[in-house]
């Protein structure tokens, strides 16, 4: 049975969760049979008001998929505040935990427990969520979700990456200006991939754009400010990035 | 003796006791909704200046227009709808310029000329703390104390230096080697500013001193005498690190180290 009812894994489910990921690593991993049917179980999850299904088969091949497949379904738990419910969180991740942690050379490395329960009190690690942080992304560009696929581009596999914690660490995240401009400089229009060089640490990359936009915030409402204006005012080491001509000033 | 920083971009920073929010309500299934009162003549803006003021928390975040300074308009809808709850939501206020040669606020050419930013709301019928703790963007210490006259004293903990920036205030480290030259401090420039008023900042920290000491008033010598304040403090100090258990949580962190 592929599609389940979303619930929330209560604090006995997600002790079972912290072992089961700690057992991964161990000589004797748990099996994963064995952590599923915590989804299901009233002991190691709750029921929540709203109906909302997701399929368990369902692959994604970006992290912004994934963020689309759920800003469907989670209007429709009729959740008062979802993002703050690190439960429910950690119900998603556990549900596509084979396609988020794949059996490599016979083990499975999960890797840090942000990956999986979301530490929402920490603003470094709460976005490292393999689930809630793309829906975080894509709920704050909702209006115009197309243009966060510059930050949500890799593999669901990956629970961060150089120009997505960049984003998410800075204020300039939820400014469409900001990112429309981090789109036009990375992403390939064709493919919908990032380009070439787009996550170096050096000039021109991601980190250094990031730098730039956080020295703007301090003189320029990056709210209000026009797209084309803020391209202008990029540093000449973004040219290479540029696809189109700006209009002249 | 005060620090002079330097401002290179021009802007103001708008003081505290001039952007006040007050959060309400989001306890009967409504969302919670704000309050905002802002007082920008003191900095001179041009009226035709738009006014934002933004909520945030993590990625999320909501934006009001307030008219312009010459011309505030408080919107009708100031609900929190964006964040189910407003535990942890900051605000911010900017001051952005309009466009040169332009009247019309419609079209800012989004120079920020003031704002506040990091604004911790107050809470409607909930105890507010007389030492807020707020996270700081310096990354050569650890803490730094601002203590605005008008609002008073503000710990803020480096969020570079301590991802868990709130709990760290709450370590046996910190509370034991620095939270008793906090309380001096503080102690020190409440009782300098002269006259108060009952419901200041000053006024609260000097009766918590006093409570400290067993007194119902401060000593009336404090007022005159640079010494005897010094001694009092001293002693105000003294007991709430007694209070405290500073000296057992100082021996638990340090000689567990050691060991």
């Amino acid at each position: 049975m592929s599609l389940l009812r979303i619930r929330r894994l209560n604090d006995e489910g997600i002790r079972r969760m912290v072992e089961f990921l700690d057992s991964q690593v161990s000589g004797s991993p748990q099996q994963y049979a064995d952590a599923r049917i915590w989804l299901e179980s009233p002991e190691t999850s709750d029921g929540l008001s709203g109906i909302a299904q997701i399929d368990t088969r369902q692959q994604f091949s970006r992290r912004f998929d994934l963020a689309e497949y759920l800003h469907a379904r989670i209007p429709l738990l009729r959740h008062k505040d979802p993002a703050r419910d690190a439960g429910l969180w950690a119900w998603l991740a556990l549900a596509w935990f084979e396609q988020l942690c794949p059996l490599k050379r016979g083990q499975r490395k999960p890797g840090e427990i942000a990956r999986w329960i979301p530490q929402l009190d920490n603003k470094r690690r709460y976005y490292r969520h393999y689930t809630l942080g793309p829906y975080l992304v894509f709920l704050a560009h909702q209006e115009n979700p197309m243009r966060c696929l510059v930050l949500l581009t890799e593999s669901i596999q990956i629970s961060t990456s150089e120009i997505y914690r960049e984003f998410v660490e800075s204020p300039v995240l939820a400014s469409g200006v900001a990112v429309n401009v981090a789109a036009e400089l990375y992403l390939e229009a064709h493919s919908g991939k990032l380009r070439r060089g787009a996550g170096v640490k050096g000039p021109g990359g991601a980190r250094r754009l990031l730098d730039v936009f956080m020295q703007f915030d301090r003189t320029f409402d990056l709210y209000s400010i026009r797209e084309n204006r803020l391209m202008s005012m990029l540093p000449r080491e973004f040219a290479k990035f540029r696809s189109r001509e700006l209009p002249a000033n | 003796m005060s620090v002079r920083t330097i401002n290179y971009t021009g802007r103001k920073r708008i003081e505290r006791k001039h952007a006040r929010i007050v959060v309400r309500g989001g306890d009967d299934g409504m969302a919670p909704y704000f309050d905002a009162t802002l007082d920008l003549a003191p900095y001179k803006l041009p009226s035709a200046a738009p006014i934002f003021v933004e909520a945030y928390w993590l990625t999320a975040i909501q934006r009001f227009s307030f008219g312009t300074v010459g011309s505030v308009a408080i919107p009708e809808d100031r609900n929190l709808t964006e964040f189910g709850q407003a535990e942890g939501v900051l605000f911010r206020v900017k001051v952005v310029e309009v466009e040169r040669g332009s009247d019309s606020a419609a079209d800012p050419r989004a120079q920020i000329l003031a704002h506040a930013d990091q604004i911790r709301p107050d809470h409607e019928g909930r105890r507010k703390s007389l030492l807020p703790v707020e996270p700081g963007e310096f990354r050569d210490e650890v803490w730094q104390l601002h203590i605005d006259a008008g609002t008073g004293p503000l710990l803020y903990v480096s969020r570079h230096l301590a991802r868990d920036w709130n709990g760290v205030v709450k370590t046996d480290e910190f509370v034991s080697l620095a939270l008793p030259e906090i309380l001096r401090r503080i102690m020190a420039r409440a009782l300098s500013e002269g006259e108060v008023s009952e419901d200041s900042w000053q006024e609260k920290w000097i009766r918590l001193g006093c409570q400290f000491m067993n007194q119902a008033e401060p000593p009336a010598a404090l007022e005159e005498d640079d010494a005897e304040r010094e001694r009092w403090i001293d002693e105000v100090v003294a007991k709430f690190a007694r209070h405290r258990a500073v000296p057992r949580r100082f021996a638990k962190w340090h000689e567990g180290g050691q060991t």
